[in-house]
């Protein structure tokens, strides 16, 4: 029997190759942590039901290839994203310097809509560091993301950073700022609302929402 | 030892055998979620599993050049004021089009039938496959129909004015028009139709301004000013790609963000159904059917395609900088993942495929883009199976629905209140083929309730009069947005409303006016499958949802 869900929501994880976004969707829907993973080619999904204040909401995520040869293909997927976790490895100065591209393409092609957060993963390897709290801090700042630290390897901030851009997109469904109805979206309603075949509240739009507004 | 079977395949030291089975906890008998006689058949072309395109994904070319949706566009460039744009273009082309008609009747057809090629590659990589009689059917008659140039002219800054001419644009798009060439082959003339087009769009005091760099206007000049007085059909090319790239980037994108794309694919929708490959390419429908197949517990199918698909391209596109370790690499990738005895992702492949995989990836040259074809094919053909009853399920109808919702959602805030007599928010009625949507009591109770007490009385479900009846009480206006974007009350004595329900009649603005009948059934029926459904989900008790597998 399928379970129900109120809201579904469709989730990127993008980021440079080895920063442990697999590990990362791994870890949150409860698989073994692995030294030896293999790399990723195309797309692997992964989801789960989470309760969001008191709502429950499945995230499909989609953890995508983070090697630089399967870029074209993998931007393809952007579309339609209703949240996506932006993840570098605070042990490589390179996947940070690796953000503000991923971040082009992720604000070009995703939904305009689209809640990012940045995740700064392996914080296990505190003596590898080369990235510092606070730098990535300011930049999550100066680009208008959430920020978290994670573990894929113990787990640490995990599920907290899912859930928090969850909540995000949630309450931008709850202030109108997004309609989970207009198509492209990234949410559908799930089994436990599409019974109700109610309409949400109707959402306050600025003028700038609307697609015809030229 | 599994680590020694891939870094013996990394390292290039020839050919690892197949890793020696640890765990004996993989079962071998895993329920296979194929079925491998879903081989090709012999005449079958392999090729198009391959293809990257969705009927539902419409480029500027597919727009243009292939007449794909015109007319929604050409509506979209009226609502923003950009009108001339888009007229100017389909002006050049159906002198081209005249053109090639009157050269190929002086028995010079393929002359002029590549150079038409020619100026489309400019243009992008789709070239018109259609042959000359295609494309005269379909061309657009501009010329017989100056006054209705003269109208928009003095009045073009009006809105009202500029819908109007929208409703002729629209009939004219879709008319067709063999009198008109008819009549100008006897005439054996188009020099004059050239210096009119130049008059109105290309000529420094131009009543229609395109913003054209000086060098566009003079190279036009002197296609026409040939001194044998023999202009050619693509005289008008350099102004043709000025126009093509000032749409493509400055309006498209907009365009694919407003309703009326949106009603482009409603049309799609309704004109026929989907493949596997439509939706594979389009973000938007893949959602929803990503989300079936995991309720079908089949998602892995979706994910071997996908990741097939990459290691193919990769290897295809960058065949020269390729490393064959690295394809190894991704090749035993894949393996482990869908093949191995212990695969993470176990598809099910009989032991013939996986051994023949094996070998295909230990080739000493490294693995072939195409090696992992035949499992591809098999399940892409278990995948086409599943969209016929995606095609039928309530994610579907829950994707459909959307599209409308986003429609008249978006046409709502964006034109009620210019229409004073629109007192609903809901203004298009095809939102009620989902029921109880339009009724804002019904909304209000429902909104907090989890568990859904809906009593709706079956009969009324099916009785589409009785439905309008029960929401009129409520208070609701009943309406629509017409193809011009104007609101039109249900209310308002409407001529050809004698004779057909108003469920069909509601159905009948999903469809173009002038599609044919057959469209409009098939429409009417998949609105008439949203109902059914969502009845069968309302009437249905809690627990009784569909449990596949
Ligand atoms: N110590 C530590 N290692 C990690 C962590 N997360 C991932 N790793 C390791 O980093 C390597 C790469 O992890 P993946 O999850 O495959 O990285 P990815 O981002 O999915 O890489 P691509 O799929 O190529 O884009 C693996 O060897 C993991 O074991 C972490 O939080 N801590
Ligand atoms: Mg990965």
């Amino acid at each position: 029997m399928s379970e129900s869900y109120e809201y579904l929501f469709k989730f990127l994880v993008i980021g440079s190759a080895g920063t442990g976004k697999s590990s990362l969707l791994n870890n949150f829907i409860g698989n073994k942590f692995k030294e030896d993973r293999c790399h990723t080619i195309g797309v692997e999904f992964g989801s789960k039901i989470v309760n969001i204040g008191g709502k429950s909401t499945k995230l499909q995520i989609w953890d995508t290839a983070g090697q630089e040869r399967f870029r074209s293909v993998t931007r393809s997927y952007y579309r339609g994203a209703a949240g996506a976790l932006l993840v570098y490895d605070i042990t490589s100065r390179d996947s940070f310097n690796a953000l503000a591209n991923w971040l082009r393409d992720a604000r070009t092609l995703a939904s305009p809509n689209i809640v990012i957060l940045l995740v700064g993963n392996k914080k296990d390897m505190e003596e590898a560091r080369e990235v510092t709290f606070t730098e990535a801090s300011q930049f999550a700042q100066e680009n208008e993301l959430m920020f978290l630290e994670t573990s894929a390897k113990t787990g640490e901030n995990v599920e907290e950073a899912f859930l928090k851009c969850s909540k995000t997109i949630l309450a931008k469904i709850e202030t109108g700022e997004l309609d989970p109805e207009r198509i492209g979206s990234g949410i559908q309603y799930g089994t436990g609302t599409s019974k109700r075949l109610a309409a949400p509240k109707k959402p306050a739009r600025t003028p700038s929402d609307c697609a015809c507004h030229v | 030892m599994i680590k020694f079977w891939k870094s013996a395949a990394k390292g290039k030291t020839g050919c690892p055998v197949r890793p020696p089975e640890l765990k004996s906890t993989s079962t071998p008998d895993i329920k296979s979620l194929i079925n491998t006689q879903l081989l090709l058949e012999e005449n079958e072309d392999p090729k198009h599993m391959f293809d990257k395109n969705s009927k539902l994904t419409l480029s500027l070319c597919d727009i243009l050049n292939e007449k794909k949706a015109i007319k929604y566009f050409v509506q979209y460039m009226e609502s923003i004021g950009k009108e001339v744009l888009i007229k100017c273009w389909l002006e050049i082309e159906d002198f081209k089009i005249q053109t090639q008609y009157q050269d190929s009747s002086n028995e010079n057809g393929n002359y002029s039938k590549i150079n038409r090629t020619k100026s489309l590659d400019l243009h992008c990589k789709c070239v018109s496959k259609k042959d000359y009689k295609d494309v005269n059917t379909q061309r657009f008659s501009w010329q017989d129909n100056s006054e209705l140039f003269t109208s928009t002219s003095n009045t073009r800054h009006k809105n009202e004015c500029s819908m109007s001419s929208c409703r002729n644009l629209s009939e004219h798009l879709t008319s067709n028009s063999s009198n008109t060439s008819k009549e100008n082959v006897k005439t054996g003339n188009y020099t004059e139709e050239a210096i009119k087009i130049f008059k109105k769009y290309v000529a420094l005091e131009a009543p229609f301004q395109l913003d054209l760099p000086d060098s566009n206007r003079k190279s036009v000049i002197s296609n026409i000013c040939q001194p044998e007085g023999k202009i050619t059909e693509d005289c008008f090319q350099p102004v043709q790609d000025i126009l093509f790239s000032q749409i493509e980037k400055n309006y498209f994108n907009d365009f694919v963000n407003s309703p009326f794309y949106i009603k482009a694919q409603i049309d799609i929708l309704t004109s026929g159904s989907l493949n596997l490959k439509d939706i594979l390419h389009n973000e938007t429908i893949l959602f929803y059917f990503t989300e079936f197949l995991e309720q079908e517990s089949c998602r892995v199918l979706l994910e071997f395609l996908m990741g097939v698909m990459h290691f193919r391209d990769n290897l295809l596109n960058n065949s020269s900088s390729q490393d064959p370790a690295q394809a190894q690499a991704d090749a035993i990738a894949i393996y482990e993942k869908y093949f191995s005895l212990q695969a993470t992702h176990p598809i099910g492949f009989p032991t013939d495929i996986r051994l023949t995989i094996e070998s295909d990836i230990c080739r000493e040259e490294g693995p072939l883009p195409t090696c992992f074809d035949m499992p591809y094919r098999i399940v892409f053909k278990t995948l086409a199976l599943y969209v016929k009853t995606f095609l039928e399920s309530e994610l579907y109808f829950k994707y459909l629905s959307e599209m409308i919702h986003s429609v008249e959602n978006i046409w709502s805030t964006s034109h009620h209140k210019s229409h004073s007599d629109c007192s609903s928010e809901f203004s298009i009625s095809t939102q009620n083929t989902l029921l109880a949507m339009g009724d804002p009591v019904f909304r209000k109770k429902k909104r907090n309730l989890s568990v859904p007490d809906m009593t709706i009385d079956s009969n009324q479900l099916y009785n589409a009069d009785a439905l309008w009846q029960r929401n009129r009480s409520d208070g609701l206006s009943l309406g629509r947005v017409n193809s011009l974007g104007r609101f039109e009350s249900k209310f308002e004595p409407d001529p050809d409303k004698k004779g057909k329900s108003v469920l069909k009649k509601m159905v009948s603005r999903f469809v173009p006016t002038s599609t044919s009948k057959v469209e409009e059934e098939m429409a009417w029926q998949i609105a008439h499958m949203i109902v059914k459904d969502v009845t069968d989900l309302t009437m249905a008790p809690p627990d009784n949802e569909h449990e596949d597998m």
